[in-house]
């Protein structure tokens, strides 16, 4: 099967992805996406409009 | 009538078993081992023939010398100590055997029992012990000619000797170890020897019956299950310390150590619950470790076997112990404990068609033979039985064992666990020295040790979750190895340059082409700029300004004057194709692009511009406008193109590069006395380093137009006439310059590349320090520093640790920290990170992740794609693109690699090397080369550098590379390096080749007149015993002895008939074979022609 992935943030609002079922780094959380890479990455093209950190958004 | 029935019956049944009974009687008859006649040259054991294969093939190596040693302390009987080896050596025909070969196959000779027999005996000191038992092991045996043993006593004392036992493995192996000593200690203690009655069965005997049993129905089950159980393997790919030499000496090195006590205890507790085999327990542990060392899945060991499955050979002392492969699966994450009952079936698997020896599996399956490898496991792990593990005694004398160092090994590594009879485990490893270090094997040790040690604690715990490193080596890869994090300037790139700009207003900043630019005139400049960006183009955080001007004052007033108007720059190249900038304009929503008149065309019309050679700066104010920046906002973006896909705009915020300026800073303790090239094409970052490192510590810029940077010898006379301080260069420019004339020159910053000890070694000296830098464009200009050590380097030097407040993390695929010394990836994490890739959020997911080793939450790192690992000084080596990794014929290989060994042959320029007809069994590499060089000379320099099945098969010599927009080689326009292939073979032009070519087409089995001039024997299907057997064909139709491993140099039938062809005028000599080319060239046309219609 392929490897999951879940969609995660940080307090910047910065996504990334990680290993499904994994224990999630400290300061990050679920995003409430799961699935393959590929679909993770593009939830997350859809979702994440502003690159910049959240503390500089203007 | 029951009762008749009944009796009836029983008499069948009786009579049916009876038949059975003799019919199996009859069978075993006929299978059993019996002696034959002895003859002069006697068939020898299958296990025998391959190991005299490679006894060849280490061409005297003493690899194949199993040694014992020991100091005998007390009254030492030498007498009855010498006639009880005579004893065991007349009783043991195996001890009198000779072997030679006939056609390349192997014979066996028995010699009658010695009539007189001496013990060698000599006298020693005590300093002089090693040397000796080292020596006896190391000498070589002439095993045509010889005995295959050899005995010899050291007399330090009358009552103090050292007795020191060779033999080569051919006639033993660890079964008769035991034996010989036990027949020893006997013997010594009743030197009638009665005990021991006349073997009638002996080696050659059991030989006999297995040349019988080979051609009987079951072998060819065995091997068909073999190909079953073996079908696309993949060979283990354990990257050494060092490259795999191409014709390895066999040079190794023993490590012997004990387990914990408690941890021997737990593994036979475990092994004992779960009804399992220590065997089959302990390798599970180890395949664990191999699987996080490499990756793979598919773990394929090696495992010797007694060989002994019939009762006959048991009192047989000669080589019946057998190789088998043993295949370990370990995809889809197992539990522990499942996997331990998997090893053990496929333990008890092998365990049933270990009759099949190990040579002729090889032959069967004929998997590709690399050089200096050994064929199908290269790497084993075993166990010695507690029954296998001779113990050495002598009555009324103290025995002590010694530890002999053949320093030879016989595979990559060897791991093998003792089952000791006072219950505890040991563990004996004999390990290539050209391949590893000794700290890798103890880490080695450690692993298992670990693995094993949380394996016993909790069975039922998937292998993911199994640690191999110590908590002490995790320490050590993340923390230890990382710089403490440091404070940071939480002020603006260009406010660190205002602050030089107040300090001394009138130093130079930039010098370019005689003229001198202040840090007055720059600021100034700089803030016009930034008023009319602020005040026409609206110009705010965040918004992108283009930067197309060519080298001189113009790039650092732009940049910072763009920096000031809280915008981004982006560096434009103005020798890009126009389709190239305006797909970068238009990806980077660029607001206005800051030029000059001649480069304004190249501009989309479209797209605002501000000329900085006209009056649109005249009359605004000196003063930077004011504008709120954050640290996070983006200073510059650069646009890099991955191996795939469009090129991506990389955010660079100012947190980033100025962290990197002031890292570089203290790294090379700038002073406002410091003179640094620009070098770089600014739309690269190493330009940001140029100019930003400098002008943030108050120094100069040396620039120069770019036609005088890329010529060696006008950069040469900038340098010394600039007194240029400090260059970060590309390697392959600096290695163009002479260090002689620049003695100002303090510091060499080199890196995008690698690069050899030569250039090192040429430039570093007290008083300069030469870097390896190492940094992607994500992780801001350069992260990783290597200071190498004034002396002199051999070997490509590392790349160093992590610059200040940045961690560097060496991770395998699942993100765990991998051991020193194993390949991963490379993640950077800290204060370098870009903020990501411009309009690319799930690019950006994808390639910036959370870090899970930072101490403050929610941080990210970004995974390089490289490939690198920890040496044992805690260094980082760089090791290639993750992505340039293919795979040939199932064998890894690493484009980066080969294309570095052929850069560093002289003449060579630049190179690619590709594969064609990936992913088939004919896959083959094509190497395009530009320079000057002879390609034969080329080939030969790459043998012996390079394994066999890297040196590419063929060579295209081009101009220029094919590159594409963005200045990456274009894979799509290199040219067929075969344009007319899928014709087939390549004629046969000379006799050699034609006979040659007669002797493969017998030996393999082919279609007469099927191989051409360009077939490689490999393949065409030889396999490495044939080997032998065609040298052995060569020497009676050529009178020339090769030895084997050429032909692996020298695969191709044309290549090989030409070693042939040499070998043949070598054995003349140049004066005969001159005189023979000065009759030929003195015959006439009618003579020659004469001669040839003679000879034909």
């Amino acid at each position: 099967m392929e490897e999951q992935f879940a969609v995660v943030i940080n307090h910047e609002e910065q996504y990334s992805i990680w290993p499904a079922g994994r224990e999630i780094p400290n300061g990050w959380r679920e995003a409430g996406f799961e699935g393959g890479k590929d679909e993770c990455l593009a939830h997350i093209a859809s979702v994440w409009t502003d690159l910049r950190p959240l503390s500089v958004r203007r | 009538m029951s009762t008749e029935e009944r009796n009836v019956g029983d008499i069948k049944r009786e009579l049916l078993e009876r038949k059975v009974r003799q019919r199996v009687a009859e069978k075993a008859e006929r299978e059993k081992i019996v002696p034959v006649q002895r003859t002069g040259k006697m068939a020898i054991a299958e296990q025998q023939r391959f190991l005299w294969f490679l006894h060849q093939m280490v061409a005297g190596a003493p690899v194949y010398n199993v040694p014992f040693a020991m100091r005998l302390r007390g009254p030492l009987d030498v007498d009855a100590l010498s006639q009880a080896l005579r004893g065991i050596v007349t009783r043991h025909e195996s001890l009198r055997t000779r072997f030679g070969d006939e056609h390349g196959v192997p014979f066996q000779t028995v010699d009658p029992p010695p009539e007189t027999w001496d013990l060698p005996v000599t006298d020693g000191t005590e300093a002089g012990i090693q040397d000796w038992i080292d020596g006896q092991v190391r000498e070589e045996f002439d095993l045509r000619n010889h005995p295959p043993y050899r005995f010899g006593l050291l007399r330090l004392g009358p009552d103090d000797h050292v007795l020191s036992i060779v033999w080569h493995h051919i006639v033993i192996d660890g079964w008769s170890s035991r034996q010989f000593a036990e027949e020893l200690t006997a013997r010594y203690a009743d030197p009638s020897g009665s005990q021991f009655p006349e073997l009638t069965l002996h080696p050659a005997d059991f030989a006999a019956w297995q040349r019988l049993w080979l051609l009987s129905e079951e072998p060819a089950k065995q091997i068909e299950s073999w190909r079953t159980a073996l079908e696309g393997m993949e060979p283990l790919e354990w990257r050494g310390d060092r490259e795999r030499p191409s014709a390895p000496t066999g040079a190794g090195r023993i490590y012997e150590g004990r387990l914990p006590d408690d941890l021997a205890r737990g593994i036979r507790d475990l092994a004992q619950a779960e009804n399992v085999s220590l065997l089959a327990l302990t390798m599970t542990a180890y395949q664990i470790v191999i699987n996080r060392y490499t990756g793979q899945d598919d773990i394929a060991l090696g495992s010797v076997f007694s060989g002994r499955t019939r009762s006959e050979t048991e009192p047989m002392m000669g080589f019946f112990a057998n190789t088998v492969a043993v295949r370990g699966n370990l995809a889809g994450n197992p539990v522990f404990r499942d996997l331990v009952h998997v090893t053990n079936d496929t333990v008890l698997d092998a365990m049933a068609r270990q009759d099949m020896p190990f040579g002729r599996m090889i032959e069967e399956l004929s998997p590709e033979r690399v050089p200096g490898r050994n064929p199908l496991v290269a790497h084993l792990f075993t166990l010695l039985p507690e029954p296998m593990i001779a113990r050495w005694e002598l009555q009324g004398v103290d025995v002590e064992m010694l530890t002999p160092q053949p320093e030879t090994t016989r595979f990559d590594l060897t791991f093998q666990i003792n089952d000791l009879p006072d219950g505890g485990l040991g563990v004996w490893i004999e390990y290539s020295s050209e391949l590893f270090d000794h700290e890798r094997v103890e880490g080695l040790v450690e692993h298992f040790t670990t693995v094993m040690a949380d394996a016993l604690s909790r069975p039922a715990a998937r292998i993911d979750e199994l640690d191999i490193m110590s908590n002490e080596e995790y320490l050590r890869v993340l923390t230890a190895w990382n710089p403490e994090p440091r404070e940071r300037d939480e002020r603006l790139l260009h406010e660190l340059f205002a602050a030089r700009v107040a300090e001394a207003p009138d130093a130079v900043a930039m010098r370019f082409a005689g003229d001198d630019l202040t840090y007055r005139q720059l600021d100034e400049r700089s803030s016009r700029l930034a008023h009319a960006l602020v005040d026409e183009f609206k110009v705010t955080p965040g918004t992108v300004v283009g930067v197309l001007v060519e080298r001189g004052f113009d790039l650092p007033a732009a940049e910072l004057g763009v920096l000031k108007a809280g915008g981004a720059w982006l560096p434009l190249d103005p020798q890009y194709p126009p389709d190239r900038l305006a797909y970068q304009l238009g990806d980077a929503e660029v607001a206005v692009v800051v030029t000059t008149s001649d480069l304004a065309d190249k501009v989309p019309s479209e797209v605002p511009r501000i000329l900085l050679d006209t009056d649109a700066l005249d009359g605004r104010t000196g003063t930077p406008p004011s504008v709120t920046v954050s640290h996070e906002d983006t200073a510059y973006v650069i646009y890099t193109s991955g191996s795939t896909g469009t090129p991506k705009g990389v955010m660079v915020p100012h947190r980033a590069v100025v962290n990197f300026c002031t890292a570089f800073q203290r790294m090379f303790q700038v002073t406002p006395d410091d003179r640094i090239l620009q070098f770089s094409n600014p739309a690269f970052d190493v330009s940001v380093s140029d100019v930003f490192s400098t002008l943030t510590a108050g120094g100069t810029i040396v620039g120069a137009p770019r036609a005088e940077l890329l010529d060696p010898e006008s950069l040469q006379d900038l340098l010394a006439r600039e007194r240029v301080t400090m260059v970060d260069i590309p390697p392959a420019v600096l290695g163009l310059l002479d260090p002689s004339s620049l003695d100002d020159l303090r510091v060499c910053f080199i890196g995008m590349e690698p690069f050899g000890p030569e250039l090192v070694n040429k430039w570093s000296k007290p008083g300069r320090e030469f870097h390896n830098g190492y940094g992607p464009t994500e992780v801001t200009v350069t992260c990783v520093d290597y200071l190498c050590p004034p002396e002199p380097i051999e070997g490509t030097p590392p790349i160093g640790r992590a610059m200040d407040n940045q961690r560097a993390y060496v991770l395998d695929k699942g993100l765990r920290p991998v051991p020193v010394g194993v390949p991963g990836e490379l993640y950077m994490a800290g204060a370098g990170l870009a903020v990501g890739y411009l309009g690319r959020p799930d690019q950006t997911a994808e390639k910036f992740r959370p870090d899970p080793f930072a101490t403050r939450p929610g941080e990210r790192m970004y995974a390089t794609g490289d490939l690198a690992r920890w040496n044992a000084d805690g260094q980082l080596e760089f090791l290639g693109r993750a992505d340039r990794q293919v795979k040939l014929r199932g064998l890894r290989v690493e484009l980066g690699e080969i294309e570095h060994a052929i850069e560093g042959f002289e003449g060579v320029r630049q190179c690619v090397v590709t594969v064609r007809d990936q992913g088939t069994p004919s896959a083959w590499l094509a190497a395009y080369v530009v320079g000057d060089f002879e390609q034969d000379a080329l080939r030969e320099h790459l043998t012996g550098r390079l394994p066999m099945h890297m040196v590419p098969t063929d060579y295209v010599q081009l101009d220029q590379l094919p590159l594409t927009s963005a200045g990456k080689i274009d894979h799509r326009k290199l040219p067929d390096p075969r344009p007319e292939s899928g014709a087939g073979k390549v004629e046969l032009s000379t006799d050699t080749e034609r006979r040659i070519a007669e002797i493969w087409t017998g030996l393999l089995g082919l279609e007469p007149g099927s191989v051409g001039a360009q077939d490689n024997f490999f393949v065409l299907g030889g396999n490495s015993l044939q080997v032998t057997q065609m040298i052995s064909r060569v020497r009676d139709a050529f009178q020339v002895t090769l030895d084997p491993r050429r032909l692996f140099s020298y695969p191709l039938l044309s290549q090989f008939s030409a070693q042939v062809d040499d070998a043949q005028r070598a054995l003349l000599g140049d004066d005969e074979v001159a005189k023979l080319e000065a009759q030929v060239a003195d015959l006439s046309e009618e003579e020659l022609d004469r001669l040839l219609k003679e000879q034909n």
